[in-house]
């Protein structure tokens, strides 16, 4: 069975299913399992529509190395397509839920589209102005303490929104990040779960992106009971990534030794203030020890706050 | 804080402690005393209405074949049988313990309510899941009885559990999943006996302890280790909130034989002490402050003596004329002047910072005696190690100064 990639006379047919007409639209890069389209319905109105993939790819595959008869490529199919609906349903559900994340727009819900064998999901969502955090010119130039403690306090307050919905994020990476004008917004809650779904659909798959997860992602069980500690651990990470370029490119195994990026952290920028952010701030987020991050989000803010209010005065 | 860590002759070192106000509560051991004594002396002196009153239960002494529990055995709570694998196995045991703990504190009248805790050889003990399992079973009937009072769960450890700091990360990576359930810990420190020097502490122990406190610290908890000695002030200096201490070395330093949890010879004869926060160092009086020769005591007694009620009878040089009692008091005197100014500290920063002074000023006075004509020598190696321990402490969780 092939990917299916969706056409322009697709997007038509599902704006006309739901009778809107668009001045025009144009096709976004992929994302993952989706296929994302920018939809221009007037000169102020756009729209973000995507095509989840769900097809029964893996049941397919069984199918023609004859591992399943006829009747139960069927039974598969459905129960694959199933589980994969339910990844892309919660994080629909979880946008509902959490204020920051990109809510669903000009169709109340999600619909399902049926292109031969291939299954997809779509629904339109809000635009955010800006470029992903990796492409964006900020991330790629040199930047002092003044951003990353800008960064660090739209992250954290934005861990907090999810946090107090119920929400851990799992997969914040510089790709889940839009950045325009000084603004950052986690996008993408694909890994978003609550701890009430993590009982329900609990599996061994290991979740996250390996660079930027967590140490508990890749060691947790069944019954794991998540908290914003595992999204503060990416954030430290992007951080210093932000402070210190060089740091992109190095082993996993450097890259989060604490004693070792403070080395260089310092030779950058030895000033009090950079070392107080470091010591304060960054060593308590990008530590592999859950137990030393910080585990109280409104003293985090009210530390970053205080060392935003040093600059001021 | 300082707490008065409860023993044996307490009656009227308490009733010094809490009119001298040197004590901010009482960390009460029903293996000492009848239950009903305490609650009738306690009625009877305001003064201890005036203080916090929390339990050690002890529970761990039935983890030890061996241990003489005095009194315990006669209380509700203490367990008949042996706690061991098998009895660990039973959630219904735990539930009993817990449930007959809570109910034996509020009858005790405590502010606040501790879990019953188990003895570890070390942090990645197989029995820590089943402290944990306690733990929680303890915050669910605490919730469900509606209990107004602060939390506190409860540990005891031998001091080379301190040496290993990954099997700690992992319990405090464990723990830190239920630790905003609860208000603070009360940690004791079973402490290795070959140990002839009476403040030292091994570097790399006392370092993992205070790692220990900052992490708790960290993770929304009060702080308060029990049994503790001179040793408090680094325990200060990293966050911790109270510690309790006693009249007797036994009560600043717990020991599992001097404890009766394993047998024991007898011990030797008490001195009377001089607790010099100048020197870091409990002077033994006759021999190392009266013996010093008169034309060096004006200078000498100036880095000894730290201002307290006992001082006059020290400058006096009557021996025979100072009281154990007095010499207890004074303990508590001089700890406290020091700990006000510790907590006084808002920062960990300027903590660390003023016991680095005091370290260095006890270091150089300790030093100026040794140098002098004296009979004695004072060891310093206590100072050196603590030093060691905060400045390994800054390097690990960039603190800097």
């Amino acid at each position: 069975m092939e990917e299916y990639i969706i056409t322009e006379s697709d997007v038509r047919e599902v704006l006309a299913l739901h009778g809107l007409t668009a001045i025009s639209f144009s096709k976004l890069p992929k994302s993952g399992q989706r296929q994302v389209f920018e939809v221009a319905f007037d000169p102020r109105k756009n729209g973000i529509l995507k095509f989840v993939d769900v097809s029964p790819y893996q049941a397919h595959q069984r199918y023609a190395w004859n591992e399943l008869s006829d009747s139960e490529l069927e039974q598969e199919k459905a129960y694959e397509i199933d589980a994969n609906s339910k990844r892309v349903i919660r994080e629909l559900k979880a946008s509902k839920k959490c204020a920051i994340l990109p809510k669903l727009e000009i169709m109340d819900d999600y619909q399902i589209y049926t292109k031969q064998y291939n299954h997809f999901i779509y629904y339109f969502e809000t635009k955010f102005e800006g470029q992903t955090l990796d492409k964006s010119e900020l991330y790629h130039k040199e930047q002092g303490i003044d951003i990353v403690l800008q960064f660090l306090f739209q992250m954290v307050n934005q861990i907090k929104v999810m946090h107090d919905a119920g929400y851990v994020h799992r997969d914040l990476t510089p790709r889940n990040i839009i950045y325009h004008q000084g603004q950052f917004k986690i996008i993408d809650a694909g890994l978003v779960k609550s701890n009430e779904e993590e009982k329900l659909t609990a599996t061994r798959a290991v979740i996250g992106t390996p660079y930027y997860m967590a140490p508990e992602q890749s060691k947790r069980t069944s019954d794991y009971t998540w908290d914003f500690r595992t999204d503060l651990f990416a954030v430290g990470l992007i951080a210093t990534e932000i402070f210190l370029p060089q740091t992109r490119y190095l082993d996993r195994e450097n890259k989060r030794d604490i004693h070792y990026i403070f080395q260089i952290w310092k030779s950058k920028d030895p000033s009090s203030r950079s070392l107080n952010l470091f010591g304060k701030i960054i060593a308590r987020l990008a530590v592999e020890q859950r137990s030393r991050r910080w585990a109280d989000l409104d003293n985090l803010l009210h530390e970053l706050e205080a060392l935003i209010g040093k600059e001021d005065e | 804080m300082i707490f008065a860590q409860h023993g044996p002759s307490w009656k009227p070192k308490l009733e010094r402690l809490l009119l001298s106000q040197l004590i901010d509560g009482v960390i009460w051991d029903p293996r000492e005393e009848r239950v009903e004594r305490i609650k009738e002396i306690r009625s009877n002196d305001e003064n201890y209405s005036s203080v916090k009153h929390m339990v050690d239960l002890k529970v761990y002494y039935k983890q030890f074949a061996s241990s003489i529990p005095k009194r315990l055995n006669d209380l509700e709570y203490f367990p008949e049988k042996d706690i061991d694998r098998a009895y660990l196995r039973s959630t219904d045991n735990l539930e009993t313990l817990v449930e007959k703990s809570i109910d034996f504190q509020l009858g005790f009248e405590v502010d606040v309510i501790m879990a019953p805790s188990l003895y570890l050889y070390s942090f990645n003990d197989r029995i820590v899941d089943k402290l944990l399992d306690t733990w929680e079973i303890f915050y669910e009937q605490l919730e469900e009885k509606e209990v107004d009072k602060g939390k506190f769960v409860s540990i005891i450890f031998n001091e080379t559990a301190l040496e290993n700091k990954s099997y700690i990360t992992d319990f405090l990576d464990d723990f830190s999943d239920i630790a905003n359930k609860f208000d603070g810990i009360y940690i004791t420190i079973d402490r290795e006996k070959n140990n002839n020097h009476r403040h030292d502490f091994n570097p790399t122990r006392l370092n993992g302890m205070l790692q220990l406190i900052y992490d708790l610290k960290n993770l929304g908890l009060k702080v308060v280790i029990g049994y503790s000695g001179i040793e408090s002030i680094v325990y200060f200096a990293v966050g911790a909130d109270a510690v309790g201490t006693g009249w007797f070395y036994s009560l600043r330093n717990f020991n599992k034989e001097q404890k009766g949890l394993e047998p024991v010879d007898g011990m030797g004869r008490q001195k009377k002490r001089y607790t010099s926060m100048k020197m870091l160092f409990e002077l033994a009086i006759e021999e190392e402050i009266l013996s010093v020769p008169d034309h060096l005591q004006e200078e000498l007694y100036g880095k000894i003596l730290t201002g307290c009620e006992l001082d006059e009878k020290i400058l006096v040089g009557n021996i025979e004329d100072i009281s154990f009692n007095e010499i207890y008091e004074q303990y508590f005197e001089s700890l406290k002047q020091v700990v006000d100014a510790i907590t006084e500290k808002g920062s960990i920063e300027e903590k660390i910072s003023f016991v680095e002074q005091l370290l260095n000023t006890a270091d150089s006075n300790i030093k100026h005696y040794n140098e002098s004509e004296t009979l004695q020598r004072i060891n310093n190696r206590h100072i050196r190690n603590y030093l060691n321990s905060l400045s390994r402490f800054k390097n690990d969780n960039f603190i800097f100064i």
